[in-house]
């Protein structure tokens, strides 16, 4: 360690410079001397002519490089003991600074487990985003058709739900507020694998249009809006002018991958028109025994139908996916 | 610091040619710091008045870089003293700066005493 060397010689290469000062200083004495200056006016002499003695130490020294480092040391040991002197002084600021801190810990350590930590899907490894490929190669969020038609034709999915994010307005009780709100197929809570803690999750009946309003609410809403009562089930809340019974409340920390909601509404697509739009995220957790290779191959099989089938949507475009744990952070 | 910028202006405004000096001095064998200084004032004819405590921060800065190497050896008084001597690369500094030293003086010369 060159650090520790330079430390260590340090003290030696201090010795060395007094001892060459010192030397210098008799040296030139003894030379007056021997022109028989009397001794006292000699040392003084010597002294005179050879300027400040700790100023040439100290300017030697902070050509070794340590000078800041030093004075920094020295600030150090004065604070420490001036510290000492004033025990009163100490001990408020130390009780001030213990307190904060185990405070602060504390804190932090709730609000992490309760609120920030990451909370883990089940079995992740089965997640998969599934996107679409433009002819580029880049991914891209789904279009209405082809998320039915993968839903429909793939073989590897135990099932694939998709999900946008839509502004949602609440009115009714309380002030009216606008939170994020998902509109999502039904099933993708049965992806994830996280059930909810009070009532049911959307199931397909009430993702088919004309079915009546429904909406499932975060853990925090829940408890904002409604302080968490068990009675808000079956309520009605006003979500954008309509209203929509609740059915279902989700644990604290849930959200789907890389989108936080309040509330979650059916996604409840118009098949008679589809629409061409690329909107939608969508999840999907694999079949048991199928692997992440042979679900790719499927899927591409299937994209390649679609792009045959409706080339002005689909002509060079593909599908693939990526790893949905990575995104699955949660809170 | 205020003391410490004084020192090191004065420092400054001899470095070049201390160092020169310091190194033409070596050139005729090892010697102690003091008797540099000595050198110095006497070769001068006393006319060069180095503060001998801004030897050591140029001797230690030469020794930096390379130009000088030290040793402890006892004097024929029997006293330890860190004698200094030239290295390779402080004989081509030497000669460097006593060419330019040449040049500058014939330059001064010149505007001085134009011919």
């Amino acid at each position: 360690m060159p650090v520790l060397r330079g430390l260590f010689n340090r003290s030696q290469e201090e010795r060395e410079l007094d001892e060459e000062m010192r030397f210098h200083l008799a040296a030139e004495a003894q030379l007056r001397i021997d022109r028989g200056e009397p001794a006292d006016s000699a040392e003084r002499s010597a002294l005179r002519d050879f300027g400040n003695v700790t100023l040439a130490r100290e300017v030697t020294r902070d050509m070794w490089g340590w000078g800041a480092l030093e004075r920094a040391a020295q600030d150090l040991r004065f604070a420490a003991r001036m510290l000492r002197k004033n025990v009163a002084f100490t001990a408020v600021a130390l009780a001030a600074l213990t307190l904060g801190i185990g405070a602060t810990t504390a804190m932090f350590s709730v609000v992490y487990s309760v609120l920030l930590k990451p909370m883990q899907f089940p079995e992740p490894d089965r997640l998969a985003m599934v996107w679409e490929r433009q002819p580029s190669g880049r991914h891209n969020v789904v279009q209405t058709h082809n998320f039915l038609d993968w839903r429909s034709r793939n073989r590897s999915f135990l099932n694939i739900a998709a999900y946008v994010s839509v502004p949602a307005n609440l009115s009714g009780d309380g002030d009216p507020v606008q939170v994020p709100g998902l509109r999502v197929t039904a099933g993708i809570f049965e992806i994830l694998g996280v059930p909810p803690v009070l009532g049911r999750t959307i199931r397909p009946e009430d993702d088919a249009v004309g079915a009546p309003a429904v909406a499932v609410l975060s853990n925090g809403l829940w408890q904002r809006r409604l302080g968490g009562r068990a009675d808000a089930l079956g309520r009605k809340v006003l979500v954008n002018g309509a209203a929509c019974e609740i059915i279902g409340v989700m644990p604290a920390g849930f959200a789907v991958p890389s989108q936080t909601a309040d509330v979650y509404l059916p996604m409840q697509f118009d098949l008679a028109h589809p629409g061409r739009g690329r909107n939608y995220r969508t999840v999907a957790r694999l079949k048991p025994n199928v692997s992440l290779a042979a679900a790719q191959a499927d899927m591409q099989d299937v994209a390649a139908q679609l792009a045959q089938e409706r080339p002005d949507d689909n002509y060079r475009w593909s599908a693939f996916w990526g790893p949905a744990a990575g995104a699955c952070y949660i809170n | 610091m205020a003391s410490d910028d004084r020192y090191q202006n004065r420092i400054k405004l001899l470095q070049g040619t201390l160092d020169m000096l310091i190194l033409r001095t070596l050139q005729w064998g090892p010697e102690h710091g003091h008797g540099i200084g000595l050198a110095i004032r006497n070769t001068s004819q006393d006319v060069l008045q180095v503060e001998h405590g801004s030897l050591y921060p140029a001797l230690h800065r030469l020794r930096k870089q390379g130009l000088i190497e030290a040793e402890w050896k006892t004097t024929e008084n029997k006293q330890r003293a860190r004698y200094y001597r030239l290295t390779g690369k402080g004989k081509k500094m030497l000669a460097a700066e006593e060419s330019r030293w040449n040049r500058m003086v014939e330059a001064i010369g010149r505007v001085m005493r134009p011919a």
